[in-house]
């Protein structure tokens, strides 16, 4: 295993503050580190000069005396599935038309941009935030397929897989991942990252290509969950361009993280009724101490079982491939094979279902919510493993469904209800695998989750573990 | 008249306009028909009693 040494978003941000670290030194390790490790496929575009121009541009400014913002001078990874001032978005697919995000930063990233950050990239997805990549197809050439830095022979889980490769590979210290169903907390999960799904609506998802509205978020991912915190703090809040967005914000994440657990009851589901099947046999120890040390920090631990776990994920597919079918299906008509095989063979799934199942699927959801929203009632936190997996073998790409891998990432069920779920590192396996674990707030209640996550990471250091990878 | 899994797969897939280009790939997404009804069908295991849907919040 690693030395604990990866540098946080917050490192960084110290090292800019006090003159230790200029922007545009900043930038120029992560354009190295970046094309050093090329091979990872973490980027689909760069945008190396602007990048470093921006850096000189803060690093004057702040040399003046001026202000330069909570975020002034980072590199940060954006995934591409998110229109950005910098260039086209193409959602990693052949498909989306040429002038898709002709309009630039969706509110997310112009809150980051406005706050200092600096755009690096374009950080590599499965195709619409959907498919499993297509390995050596040369039709889909232009898109990398992203290998996981702590076994290169491994995925990193998608979709948001080059935010999760960049930040594990200490490309960046943090960046953007959008989750319709999981897709910033298992590449979280699998590349040792942290990751936070927010409440639904809390960070408007204007510019980003949609997948399926309902379930649809876009959130933050990097080292820690303080990170994560101050990256909330600034983007979360109303969009009058995303009618879903929510008319809260104003919240002082980072205020939250208190240190402190002691007497905060979390309920604990360790999900060996779903995924027993294909888990991990390292999974349930490293999870299980996990809690003991949550339960060290003075929390209360009671076991809990999620309402209607199966059928609400049942209810998640019926949704979001429905949704992804409306808005994809023109495309899927007119240009079947300009998809991905993986893409167009699990929206199209979508055929099959009737608009009762759709409406029956919302049914069920309001009940769900109910039933959570009277069992945090009894409890504040809801810990579970992110999943019961580790990386996929790179060669297993896309038989996720058939070898039932798919089902061991508990993520999908909270993208229907829409509460705040963030992954944090857990431990390794004895292969060096990263494992993780979701921290599950109230909706609204992302605060509490990211301070449960705070306060573990202040006494573990498996957040901080680099994996091995040469250093220049 | 009843109809098979296939059939019932193909009438759903050409409904929708989706038209695989090969006989494999034809194949493998109506060998999933069963798997997604099944799923679908989950929805429907109890009844929901007066429960509207909750649809997409607008306007936060």
């Amino acid at each position: 295993m690693g030395d604990p040494t990866r540098r946080t978003l917050h490192d960084v941000l110290r090292l800019l503050d006090d003159g230790t670290l200029t922007s545009t030194q900043l930038v120029t390790e992560s354009i190295t580190r970046a094309t050093e490790l090329d091979r990872l496929g973490a980027f689909q575009v760069r945008f190396d000069e602007a990048a470093l121009a921006v850096a000189a541009e803060i690093d004057a400014r702040r040399a003046a005396g001026s202000d330069v913002g909570p975020l002034a001078g980072v590199p940060i990874g954006v995934k591409e599935l998110l229109a950005t001032d910098d260039g086209p978005t193409t959602g990693g697919s052949l498909v989306l038309d040429a002038d898709w995000g002709s309009a630039g930063d969706g509110a997310a990233v112009a809150r980051l941009r406005a706050a200092g950050a600096i755009v690096l990239g374009k950080t590599t997805t499965s195709e619409l935030g959907m498919g499993s990549p297509d390995i050596g197809n040369p039709r889909f050439a232009q898109f990398p397929v992203p290998r996981n830095p702590w076994d290169e022979s491994r995925w990193t889980g998608g979709s948001s897989a080059g935010t999760a490769a960049a930040i594990a590979a200490g490309i960046v210290t943090a960046g953007l991942g959008t989750d319709s169903g999981g897709s910033i907390r298992a590449p979280s999960a699998f590349c040792g990252v942290t990751g936070l799904k927010p409440t639904y609506g809390l960070v408007p998802k204007d510019g980003v290509v949609p997948m399926g509205w309902t379930t649809d978020h876009v959130g933050p991912m990097a080292v820690s969950a303080q990170d994560c915190a101050l990256l909330l703090q600034t983007m979360a809040g109303h969009s009058p361009a995303d009618p879903a967005s929510a008319r809260r914000g104003g919240i002082g994440y980072l205020e939250a993280l208190c240190g402190s657990i002691s007497g905060v009851r979390i309920g604990v589901d360790r999900m060996r009724r779903v995924g027993g099947a294909v888990e991990h046999a390292d999974q349930p120890e490293l999870f299980d101490a996990a809690v003991s040390m949550l339960a060290e920090l003075g929390a209360e631990v009671i076991d809990v079982e999620l309402p209607h776990y199966s059928q609400l994920v049942s209810a998640a597919i019926v949704t979001t491939l429905s949704e992804a079918l409306a808005y994809h299906g023109d495309e899927m008509a007119n240009r079947w094979e300009d998809f991905f095989p993986s893409t167009r063979g699990t929206i199209g799934l979508a055929a099959y279902f009737t608009g009762a199942d759709y409406v029956q699927a919302q049914r069920l959801r309001r009940l769900v919510r109910r039933e959570i929203a009277a069992l945090f009632e009894t409890i504040d936190i809801v810990a579970m493993p992110t999943a019961s997996i580790v990386a996929t073998p790179y060669e297993r790409i896309n038989r996720h469904f058939e070898s039932g891998e798919f089902f061991a990432v508990y993520a999908t069920y909270w993208n229907m209800l829409g509460n705040p779920a963030l992954s944090v590192p857990i431990g390794f396996t004895s292969e060096n695998l990263p494992v993780g674990m979701q921290l599950v707030g109230p909706r609204f209640g992302d605060a509490h989750a990211l301070r449960v996550g705070d306060a573990y990471q202040r006494v573990t250091s498996w957040h901080l573990r680099e994996p091995p990878l040469p250093r220049a | 008249v009843t109809l098979s899994d296939e059939e019932v797969a193909a009438a759903a897939l050409a409904r929708s306009r989706l038209y695989p280009d090969t006989p494999q790939e034809r194949d493998r997404l109506t060998r999933s028909y069963s798997a997604c009804r099944q799923m679908a069908d989950d929805l429907w295991r109890e009844s929901l009693g007066d429960t509207a849907p909750l649809l997409l919040p607008i306007d936060g």
